[in-house]
Formats: structure tokens, C-alpha cells, sequence
């Protein structure tokens, strides 16, 4: 695998759900995320990462992973943007609510987006994407 | 109900410039006039590199449980002089 050259973005959810999982690539990806700064993301995905704990000692750890993190608001905002890109998309959408959700906080903060699915969310305008690995 | 008031502080109270004319109890939310409500929360903790590896292995099953609550305290511990607020701009 060829190193991606890391700038600030934003992560997808199943960039940190991957990591969560211990795959070598995003652990790997994430130390390079931490070379300049802080992984980053929607309060969708730390609230996906939450859901994914199996029990209490998973629900403890992802509330620490998170507090090492920097998560961006789902606020009216992002709300607004994530539906108004919904409206925009022509039927069948690729993208779930909480994709779109993602998206919007993307664009709002100006930032990348490393995602595993940057076709999906080339239907995005404006939005940059990124493969991280 | 959607209004917007100013105020200052006083001895740790807000005082309003003028009083509001909504019923008694009512719920309001105070806020600096900068509040940036698209601002990011956290982090609120900072991991060496070192603590940071050892975080991944217990938060990917590759260190066993037992550990993790002595690893928690022990990074709480030493945030002192961490410098957070310069990393978290």
C-alpha cells in the first residue's frame, strides 16, 4: 500500500468503525492522522461508533476513543444542508441521511472527506474526497 | 418564542437589560457573543504516541480488558501540561 500524503479532513464513519476494528491499513491511517493532529468527524459517526459497542466495556472505550477526538456539531445547520443535498441528489440517492449528514459537515468546515466510498459521494457538489487507504 | 437580549455579568449572575417577558421558569441558554455553535467539541484528552498504541490495542481486542481501567486513570493523570489548548486550535 502507498502511503496517502495526509492533510486535515474529515473521516467517514466507516473509516473510524474500520479502525475500531483493528484492521491493519486504517490503524496505520490513523497514526498518520495523529502525526498532525486529531481525528475528525461528525457527531453522526461518534453516535455510529457508540451504537456499535457490544457491551459496557465497548460503550467505556469508544467514550474514551471519542474524548481524544475532535467531532463536529450536528447542529440546524448541518441538518439544513445534509436534507437541501437529499432534495438535490436525483432518485435513487447513494447516499443515506447519515451520509449526507457527513457530507454537509464536510462542506460547512471546508474539509476533505476520507471516505472508503468516494464515488458515492462524488454526487456531492463542491465536496473533496479522499481515499485513505 | 424566538428573542435575543444583552447583558452583563455581575458577581458570577447575568444581569439583562431589560426584563424578559416570558413566563416564570422558562428555560433559557446563555452564551458568549462569540459562540461559535459550528465549533467542534473536544479532545478533551491527549495520548503520547506511546499511550496512544497502547490505547489501540485495548480498543481493538488486542490487549486484554483487565488493564484498561489503570491505562484510563494513568493517561488522566499526567494531561497536566499537555498543552491541549495549543494542539485543540
Amino acid at each position: 500500500m502507498t502511503p496517502v500524503p495526509f492533510i486535515r479532513g474529515l473521516l467517514d464513519t466507516a473509516v473510524v468503525i474500520d479502525y475500531r476494528e483493528g484492521w491493519p491499513d486504517p490503524i496505520a491511517f490513523f497514526g498518520t492522522v495523529r502525526n498532525i493532529g486529531f481525528p475528525e468527524f461528525s457527531q453522526i459517526t461518534a453516535m455510529k461508533v457508540l451504537e456499535h459497542a457490544r457491551d459496557l466495556w465497548e460503550l467505556d472505550s469508544a467514550k474514551v476513543y471519542l474524548s481524544i477526538s475532535r467531532v463536529h456539531p450536528l447542529n440546524a445547520r448541518v441538518a439544513d444542508l445534509a436534507q437541501r443535498l437529499l432534495e438535490l441528489i436525483p432518485p435513487p440517492s447513494p447516499l443515506s441521511p447519515d451520509d449526507t449528514i457527513v457530507a454537509a459537515t464536510a462542506l460547512i468546515h471546508k474539509l476533505p472527506l476520507y471516505t472508503l466510498h468516494p464515488a458515492r459521494f462524488g454526487i456531492v457538489p463542491g465536496l473533496n474526497t479522499i481515499q485513505p487507504y | 418564542m424566538n428573542f435575543q437580549v444583552r447583558g452583563v455579568v455581575k458577581n458570577g449572575h447575568v444581569v439583562l437589560a431589560q426584563a424578559l417577558d416570558v413566563p416564570d421558569g422558562t428555560e433559557i441558554v446563555v452564551s458568549t457573543p462569540d459562540f461559535d455553535e459550528d465549533a467542534p467539541v473536544g479532545p478533551s484528552l491527549i495520548m503520547t504516541d506511546e499511550e496512544f498504541q497502547e490505547f489501540t490495542e485495548y480498543f481493538t481486542g488486542k490487549k486484554g480488558r483487565e488493564g484498561f481501567e489503570e491505562f484510563h486513570s494513568r493517561v488522566q493523570a499526567a494531561q497536566v501540561g499537555r498543552g491541549l489548548e495549543r494542539r485543540a486550535s
